[in-house]
């Protein structure tokens, strides 16, 4: 169901330290990126737990992108370590149950790439455009 | 009958007498045949109820974590797979190992009674059934007939490998019983518990989705598969809050059952023994083992093969380091 109207909805979870100031200094470079994305600060990528991202779904996100820092930079130092575990299994079992994997972003963005951030929102708004509407694994009672 | 049960029986009352426990954790024969539940002993007398045998599937060790078990000291019958989810609570301190005393027992193998119904086409009810090495005897009044073993196993004991605790980590190990010919030739790999996923995975996203749609949907939201896991073992549930953000009990949501089944299967994957316990206490026959498998595949897949409860903790979603690959860096996408 591609829509010409259709703009799609992006939960973003940028990880403190490194992701959040990535797109701080997007908007103080003037940076412009795409308004489809909702960044919810999280004090770092491993917080965001598998039920977080079942409910940003749930609640009417088309997309859900998961930044941190890169691997070696975590602030925490193993809190991203932990993501990429975790995400490449969330991943694998959307595949196995027949949603889309492609919906959920993992990406490691630093402090200083706010032109990495930019594009990445930028890339993933486009393809979710071309995707359509998700309404696989949305609660039908809450009103998008 | 089966010889593990004397030896229980036996071992049970002198725990009993001599005041080294307090209770003796076992099964016992439930209301209808070939039924076993579990039963607590707290008297000589009453271990002399005590059985073991083909059909005392359900893990014990999940009453340990029960206030009414605190502060006894529990003689618990453990077969292969429950003393690997023990471990595993002893590992995560949700028991102290002074507190219990394992009685661990030679499983052999878990017979699915519907499948049994199924084999012989009748009810149980006034059907004696005799089990001999390559087959179970069924004996209707004068009438014989032999049931192979392979329709009516467990598939999960069908490949296990672990089936009987080892001697250095139980109090006592009770051996001798009967053990079907099939289970000891071991030539059923760990493979063949995953044909079904390799079927899902050859379809495409929409089958995919249809399929796990057409059982999901079914849920009731029991809690029957998070009760009777062994390594379900929070104190309190995520799903037992009393005011959860995330989940209700609407029954008429897929999302609902998409997100219970997918948190529950990240909660536990990294410590799934493999018993099936899961899918086989669904009301609904809910294929729950799959996700498991599936998760637990590919973390064999990208970490290295891990054995709960068997390999040394902690558990491969309980650390992270350095060294494992990144699917999410420059280069992968």
């Amino acid at each position: 169901m591609i829509q010409e109207s259709f703009e799609p909805k992006i939960i973003a979870f940028c990880c403190n330290w490194c992701s959040y100031a990535g797109a701080d200094l997007a908007g103080t470079g003037r940076l412009k990126y795409p308004e489809n994305i909702r960044i919810i600060r999280v004090p770092c990528s491993s917080r965001v737990d598998v039920s977080l991202i079942l409910r940003a779904f749930q609640n009417g996100a088309d997309g859900v992108m998961i930044a941190g820092c890169h691997p070696g930079d975590c602030h925490y130092d193993t809190g991203n370590y932990h993501t990429r575990k975790r995400m490449v299994l969330l991943k694998s079992l959307m595949t196995f149950m027949g949603l889309p994997p492609e919906r959920l972003l993992v990406k490691w963005i630093s402090g200083n790439e706010a032109e990495r951030f930019k594009s990445t929102v930028e890339d993933f708004t486009k393809k979710l455009k071309q995707m359509g509407v998700y309404e696989k694994a949305r609660d039908l009672r809450c009103s998008r | 009958m089966f010889k593990i049960t004397e030896k229980l029986q036996q071992i049970a009352i002198k725990l009993l007498e001599s005041g080294e426990v307090d209770l003796v954790l076992g099964y016992t024969q439930g209301n209808e045949p070939c039924q076993s539940i579990p039963y607590i002993a707290t008297s000589p007398e009453e271990a002399k109820n005590l059985i073991f045998d083909s059909f005392s599937q359900k893990a014990l060790s999940k009453y340990m974590i029960q206030d009414a078990f605190k502060n006894k000291k529990v003689a618990l019958v453990v077969k292969g797979c429950d003393h690997r989810g023990i471990k595993l609570m002893l590992g995560e301190n949700r028991v102290q190992r002074d507190q219990i005393y394992l009685i661990g027992v030679e499983c052999s193998g878990m017979i699915r009674k519907e499948q049994l119904r199924k084999e012989i086409g009748q009810e149980l009810h006034q059907l004696h059934l005799e089990f001999q090495n390559d087959y179970i005897e069924v004996m209707d009044g004068e009438k014989k007939r032999e049931i192979e073993y392979e329709g009516v196993l467990s598939p999960f004991c069908l490949s296990c490998s672990h089936a009987t605790p080892s001697e250095e980590e139980v109090d006592i190990l009770l051996t001798g019983g009967m053990i079907p010919s099939i289970l000891k030739d071991k030539n059923r790999t760990h493979e063949d518990n995953f044909k079904d996923i390799n079927e899902i995975e050859k379809m495409t996203e929409d089958e995919k989705f249809d399929y796990w749609k057409r059982h999901l949907n079914r849920c009731k939201r029991c809690y029957s598969c998070r009760n009777a896991c062994p390594v379900c073992t929070c104190r309190v549930c995520m799903f037992d809050r009393e005011n959860p953000d995330y989940i209700d009990a609407a029954k008429d949501q897929l999302a609902q059952h998409q997100f219970y089944h997918i948190i529950r299967a990240f909660h536990v994957v990294d410590r799934c023994v493999g018993c099936g316990e899961c899918s086989r206490v669904c009301p609904e026959g809910i294929p729950l083992h799959l996700l498991n498998q599936k998760l637990h595949r590919d973390l064999d897949k990208y970490y290295g093969s891990y054995v709960a409860g068997i390999d040394e903790l902690p558990t491969p979603l309980s650390h992270a380091n350095a060294n494992e690959p990144d699917f999410f860096g420059k280069e992968a996408k």
